[in-house]
């Protein structure tokens, strides 16, 4: 406990801890914003008019209104265009999208302005046409919504991803310890001691579990308030952001550990962690990214952000457990591996 | 000094590749002695002193350390052992306090024995009124004497010290010396290693004479100025000794340390 308490001392005497804090803020608020109208282009919709027609005894035209109704239902006004050149309409104006019913489904034409919208139409239209063969018995359900998935803002985002990120970033404060370890050549008294390397192991890996938690707990206490981010479901995100935190200092003292110098360990963290953000969604949201999902799949960052933006978002995530899950290997692992490295690095 | 061997080597010899640093060495320490290890750099003083505590590990050869074997039972060892290195090793960002609360409870001290250890050991070394400082503040005496109180809260009963008065003012020097002869008084036994000739003069009971990772002469002081004169009024100094049987001068390896 002494030599926990001790380390944990000379972490938290480190003004460093307080730059952290306030980059932490800074940059959550400063890609928030960067990033705002990229997602709110994504995930807005806008009011718009959308027209609608048959084509000539078309099979569906017996459900003209029953469509109504549903797009009424989800706040969409809709306008019948008996005969229509749609091209035409959405290229004046006349209309911003507009939806061709045929018997084989449905063709969906809008301006590049209103994508999401156009998206949504589709998904109505496609949803009404799939439950023909029930109305047609006369079993259609006339009232029924269709289930969109309420989209993050960029502050909510943006807050998620940047609490993950840094996260990881901090397991590089048990570069303190070490290095004034190495510096003050205390590993001499270490080595002539009868402490075991397992003691040894938690001196490093619980100060540094318990400031990266301390860190995250006060960013997330000043991001809420100045960036109003609501926590729908804050006791599996704070669980999630808890066993990341302790993940994170399981990975960062199996590096320090293992690599002799500390600014190549920071080095080869910062590249890990680099990676980790990169293709978890850390810099451009995951909702936008442009790679393969195998890339991202392999991004601990990448299911923690998802999952807590889902559940803050959605109220649930598929991804809880799988996190969950990950991120338990991750401790369970880096524990006993850590143990090892410090018992080398002793005998070192 | 009590008749009972606390460290005794047989054999011992180090080997870095090719090198051989500590070349077979055999001898024997008595519990309550302030044994002096005299050379010049690179006779394979540190190196010795290494493998008594478990750093280095013998090419060959057997250490017993309080009637142990040294290989087989380290743990036992180590927890008698008090080492002070040649470099200071404390935590600067620490207060002197804590650095001593920290380096004594690897020793197993725990709860109201570990803060009245760490008194002791403040007190011992004249630095209890400056517990609450940060070790950084410290001048270089005041740091040699907290890096002494880190490495004697669990009360060892085997001091070593690594020329713990390497590029410190003649007072801190003089009050370090007092403290190792009070150590000793208190039941410690010490082994020292200095490149000052005066120092181990003054205060060690026996004294080792090591070159090219040799023991060249063992004995106390007047045992050691009869090996080169045997005119018993000779004023002869250790120094001398140490010319005549190694037929170097140690302030030669000294570097600017040598006062």
């Amino acid at each position: 406990m002494t030599l926990i308490k001790n380390n944990l001392k000379l972490l938290l005497r480190c003004k460093v801890l307080i730059l952290i804090v306030i980059v932490m803020v800074m940059v959550t608020g400063l890609l928030s914003a960067v990033f705002k109208d990229l997602m709110t282009d994504s995930f807005e919709l806008k009011e718009c008019k959308v027209g609608y027609t048959f084509s000539s005894e078309c099979k569906y035209e017996p459900l003209k209104s029953v469509i109504e109704t549903v797009f009424e239902d989800n706040d969409i006004d809709l306008i019948y265009y008996p005969q229509a050149d749609a091209e035409k309409l959405v290229g004046n104006g006349a209309a911003d999208v507009f939806i061709s019913i045929n018997d084989e489904g449905c063709t969906v034409y809008s301006d590049k302005e209103y994508k999401n919208e156009s998206g949504l139409v589709k998904m109505i239209a496609y949803s009404i046409i799939s439950q023909s063969v029930g109305v047609q018995s006369g079993n259609f359900a006339n009232e029924y919504e269709i289930a969109v998935d309420p989209m993050p803002d960029s502050e909510l985002y943006y807050t998620i991803a940047y609490t993950v990120y840094f996260i990881w970033c901090a397991m590089i404060v048990l570069g303190v310890v070490i290095s004034s370890e190495r510096k003050n050549r205390i590993g001499l008294r270490y080595r002539c001691s009868p402490a075991s390397s397992i003691k040894r192991y938690f001196g490093y890996f619980v100060p540094t579990s318990t400031v990266i938690i301390l860190l995250i707990a006060v960013s997330v206490a000043i991001c809420t308030p100045l960036y109003s981010i609501s926590w729908n479901e804050p006791l599996l995100s704070f669980v999630i952001l808890l066993l990341g935190c302790i993940a994170s200092a399981a990975v960062g003292t199996v590096i320090f550990s293992l690599i002799k110098n500390v600014i190549v360990s920071i080095a080869v963290e910062y590249c890990l962690i680099m990676y980790f953000g990169f293709f978890g969604g850390a810099f451009a949201s995951y909702m936008h990214a442009s790679f393969a999902d195998g890339l991202r799949e392999t991004s601990p960052i990448y299911y923690m952000i998802r999952s807590i933006v889902e559940l803050n978002t959605m109220g649930q995530s598929d991804y809880t457990a799988t996190t969950l899950i990950l991120l338990c290997a991750i401790i369970v692992v880096c524990i006993p591996l850590g143990m090892i490295a410090v018992k080398l690095r002793g005998e070192r | 000094m009590k008749d009972e061997t606390i460290l005794e080597f047989k054999g011992l010899s180090k080997k870095f590749g090719d090198k051989t640093v500590v070349d077979h060495i055999s001898l024997e320490i008595k519990e309550g002695e302030i044994f002096g290890l005299l050379g010049p750099n690179g006779a394979g003083k540190s190196t010795t002193l290494n493998m008594v505590c478990s750093l280095l590990k013998p090419t060959s050869g057997n250490i017993e350390i309080f009637g142990l074997n040294a290989s087989d039972n380290m743990k036992r060892i180590k927890n008698q052992i008090g080492y002070i290195p040649q470099e200071l090793a404390i935590h600067g960002n620490l207060k002197a306090w804590e650095n001593v609360e920290l380096f004594t409870s690897l020793y197993g001290i725990k709860g109201k024995d570990l803060k009245t250890a760490i008194d002791e050991s403040l007190e011992f070394v004249g630095l209890l009124d400056k517990r609450k400082d940060y070790a950084k503040n410290f001048s270089g005496g005041m740091k040699r004497r907290l890096n002494i109180a880190c490495a004697i809260g669990h009360k060892p009963r085997l001091m070593i010290f690594d020329e713990p008065t390497v590029g410190i003012d003649p007072q801190s020097r003089n009050f370090i010396l007092e403290k190792i002869v009070d150590a000793n008084k208190r039941g410690a036994t010490i082994i020292y290693t200095s490149h000052y000739m005066e120092e181990v003069e003054a205060i060690c009971t026996r004294i080792a004479i090591m070159d090219n990772g040799r023991i060249i002469a063992v004995g106390t002081r007047d045992e050691l100025v009869r090996l080169v004169t045997d005119d018993p009024n000779s004023n002869i100094s250790l120094e001398e000794v140490f010319l005549t049987l190694t037929g170097k001068k140690l302030r030669d390896y000294a570097g600017g340390d040598y006062l």
